[in-house]
């Protein structure tokens, strides 16, 4: 009988990074020197295993700025590259899953550093939300010049890395979740768009070649949810996708019929 | 079917044919010892009058030899033969039978005798000289050369085994083809066209040829689409060693038994190299099971069943137990119609995955659509990826170059898989 997938976020983050790995170790020297400039201290996954060790770090406590244990923790991590992004203005993707275990309750960000082109990168993080009666009381997505915590720079001199103008807490746009598992499929979609070799294909892409196709299935309905409302016909996996085409060609129905009264 | 077995132990030629014996029936001959050490002397003796001619193209047809079988089975370990110099081995003699003699396939027997099954390139043994690496009690598991899980001994059925009964026909086809087409250009006469060969890895092209390049920057470097038949007989030293040797026997293509002789030796590289570096892949052709691993769909509602994964494998013909519609449309015309180089129907991926239609189905799943099955390598049967009673399978990295490198094996008890290494990858 058919098992139903349950949603895992970090197996499929694993996924992702392996693919992830494996188009980042096939880039040239000059993408990779560049990149190595801007990361400077902190390393880039080259295999599975490093990529795999840093999804799976949790670090007991909140992690602070000058604290030892915070610092050796960091220094433990590396930055995983995502899949190559189709054709558009970003040259590679990097992202960090940033996990605190916090009065036994583990919190869960991710921090996405982007090589746009040369040694300028753009940084963002992804973060549930603050509680309720603070002013980041809602899952957001802030820009970012230092990752994990304020713990690694980005770049820091002129022309390398994240421009230090960069406001680092406004805006910080809603992201409607503080699901570890949606904050990371925003990010995904953020960073391959959704169809045409976006970041559903990608999700179809990853399961496939892990051999665990009827696995995505459910990821991709999970994504289709968590956009739903944006998604049209043709682009949206499943079902929904067909019934917001009734919908839509509903709508158009009743409004050429109201136009002709008129 | 013409089965030789050779050894230079009595005892353990008697089992190797005994084995034989359970598992189709028949009993094969056997050249053993002293006979045997005669006959290869006789044979390097003959074959020497070839291979040191100035002038192959006098070069004349060897005489019927005891070698001239279906299939010759060579125990590797042939050191008790009496022959002067360097004790004997199956490594040391398969490539020159091959070229030299009328046997068809040849199997080198016990090499590694601790592997059971290859996990690193799902061939067997990647360095044997013979057309296949076996161990001597996989030749009792009928299925080895039925090709039928049904008949699988403990349910072991490595998929990248060859059906030994069908290896035969394929083989003398494929030397037909070659023969035919020993002046062409290689990877075009298998209907690789560019865009084809560009998915090829740079082990696959390197393979071919140690000077091939996609887009040569080298003043000697070979556009892939330029490989002859007869260029990949002087690169390749899985038959005849020496390179001297090889470029000689180029030079009397004219001759028909050294023409032979290039098209025997070719055809078994090429049939390797399909196994090594194409159907071991999974790129850029894709066979059945893992094609259905990838478009779960074309089952249809067999999908959601574990039994529904497995009733493709005993359809040996179109649609293959898929939907007849879909296959027509869809499949059919990516079908790779070499079939002689392919132990298996098989497809060319990258036109399935950019058909929109087919990608279309694919979206249009549900959850729970799909039954989460994967496909063991072992057992050439689809499972429950969490098996609710016993193990469940599990995954390893092949090390071939290839995005589809993550496969599953059932590990079956008793048999050895190796490197062990990778199981915990």
């Amino acid at each position: 009988m058919t098992r139903m997938p349950s949603l895992d976020v970090w197996d499929l983050m694993e996924l992702y990074a392996r693919r992830g790995v494996d188009d980042w170790i096939k880039a040239g020297a000059d993408l990779r020197r560049r990149a190595g400039d801007c990361f400077s201290s902190t390393q880039i996954a080259t295999s599975h295993r490093e990529a795999i060790d840093t999804i799976n770090a949790v670090f007991n406590g909140a992690i602070r700025q000058g604290d030892a244990a915070s610092l050796a923790h960091a220094n433990s991590l590396s930055f995983i590259p995502m899949p190559k992004p189709g054709r558009h203005q970003i040259e590679r993707c990097f992202f960090l899953p940033v996990r605190e275990k916090i009065g036994g309750k583990e919190k869960v960000s991710f921090d996405l550093a982007l090589l746009v082109s040369g040694r300028n990168c753009l940084a963002f993080r992804f973060e549930p939300a603050d509680p309720p009666t603070w002013r980041h009381g809602y899952g957001h997505l802030q820009m970012n010049k230092k990752m994990l915590k304020k713990m690694i720079s980005l770049g820091g001199t002129p022309g390398v890395g994240v421009p230090m103008w960069i406001p680092d807490s406004y805006p910080a746009f809603p992201l409607s979740t503080s699901n570890r598992l949606r904050m990371f499929l925003a990010m995904g979609t953020a960073v391959h768009g959704y169809a045409n070799n976006g970041f559903a294909d990608l999700l179809k892409d990853i399961f496939q070649k892990a051999g665990r196709t009827a696995d995505s299935t459910a990821y991709l309905a999970e994504l289709s949810l968590y956009l739903s409302g944006t998604i049209r016909y043709r682009v949206d996996p499943g079902w929904k996708g067909f019934k917001i085409l009734l919908s839509e060609f509903r709508q158009w129905g009743t409004r050429t019929i109201n136009r002709k009264r008129r | 079917m013409n089965i030789l077995v050779c050894d230079d132990n009595q005892a353990l030629c008697d089992e190797i044919a005994h084995n034989i014996q359970e598992a189709i029936g028949e009993k094969p001959r056997e050249l053993v010892g002293k006979k045997l050490t005669d006959e290869l002397t006789e044979f390097f003796k003959n074959i020497k009058r070839c291979l040191n001619l100035n002038a192959p193209e006098n070069c004349v047809a060897l005489p019927a030899s005891p070698f001239d079988e279906s299939i010759v089975i060579l125990d590797n370990n042939l050191t008790l033969l009496e022959v002067a110099g360097a004790p004997l081995t199956a490594e040391s003699v398969a490539g020159y039978l091959r070229a030299f003699t009328r046997a068809d396939y040849i199997i080198s027997l016990n090499l590694n005798s601790d592997v059971d099954f290859d996990l690193r390139f799902l061939v067997g043994d990647y360095s044997t000289r013979a057309d296949l690496a076996l161990n001597t009690p996989h030749l009792a598991n009928r299925a080895l050369w039925t090709g039928k899980i049904a008949d699988a001994k403990d349910g072991f059925l490595p998929w990248y085994w060859p059906r030994l009964s069908s290896v035969v026909a394929r083989r003398r086809k494929q030397i037909k083809f070659v023969r035919d087409h020993l002046d062409d250009p290689l990877l075009p006469s298998l209907d690789f066209d560019k865009a084809r060969t560009a998915l090829l890895s740079a082990h696959a092209l390197g393979a071919l040829s140690p000077t091939a390049e996609l887009e040569g920057a080298e003043n000697d470097s070979v556009s892939p689409e330029e490989i002859t038949f007869s260029d990949v007989f002087v690169a390749r030293d899985r038959s005849l060693p020496m390179r001297r040797e090889r470029e000689r026997l180029t030079k009397a293509m004219d001759n028909t038994v050294v023409r032979d002789i290039i098209a025997r030796t070719v055809a078994a590289d090429i049939d390797f190299w399909f196994r090594r570096d194409i159907v071991g892949p999974q790129e850029p052709l894709v066979d059945l099971p893992h094609l259905l691993s990838r478009l779960p769909f074309l089952l249809g509602k067999q999908a959601k069943y574990l039994n529904g994964w497995n009733k493709f494998l005993d359809a040996a013909e179109p649609p293959f137990e898929l939907e007849q519609g879909l296959y027509a449309a869809h499949l059919a015309p990516a079908k790779y119609t070499h079939d002689l180089w392919v132990p298996n129907a098989c497809f060319w991926w990258h036109e399935l995955k950019n058909d929109e239609k087919l990608d279309e189905l694919f979206f249009l799943a549900q959850e729970g659509d799909w039954a989460d099955v994967v496909f063991c390598e072992d057992q050439s049967l689809f499972a429950n990826r969490e098996s609710k009673i016993g193990e469940s399978p599990i995954e390893f990295p092949a090390e071939f170059e290839s995005a589809w490198g993550r496969r599953y094996v059932a590990h079956v008890a008793g048999y050895q898989y190796a490197p062990r290494s990778r199981l915990a990858s």
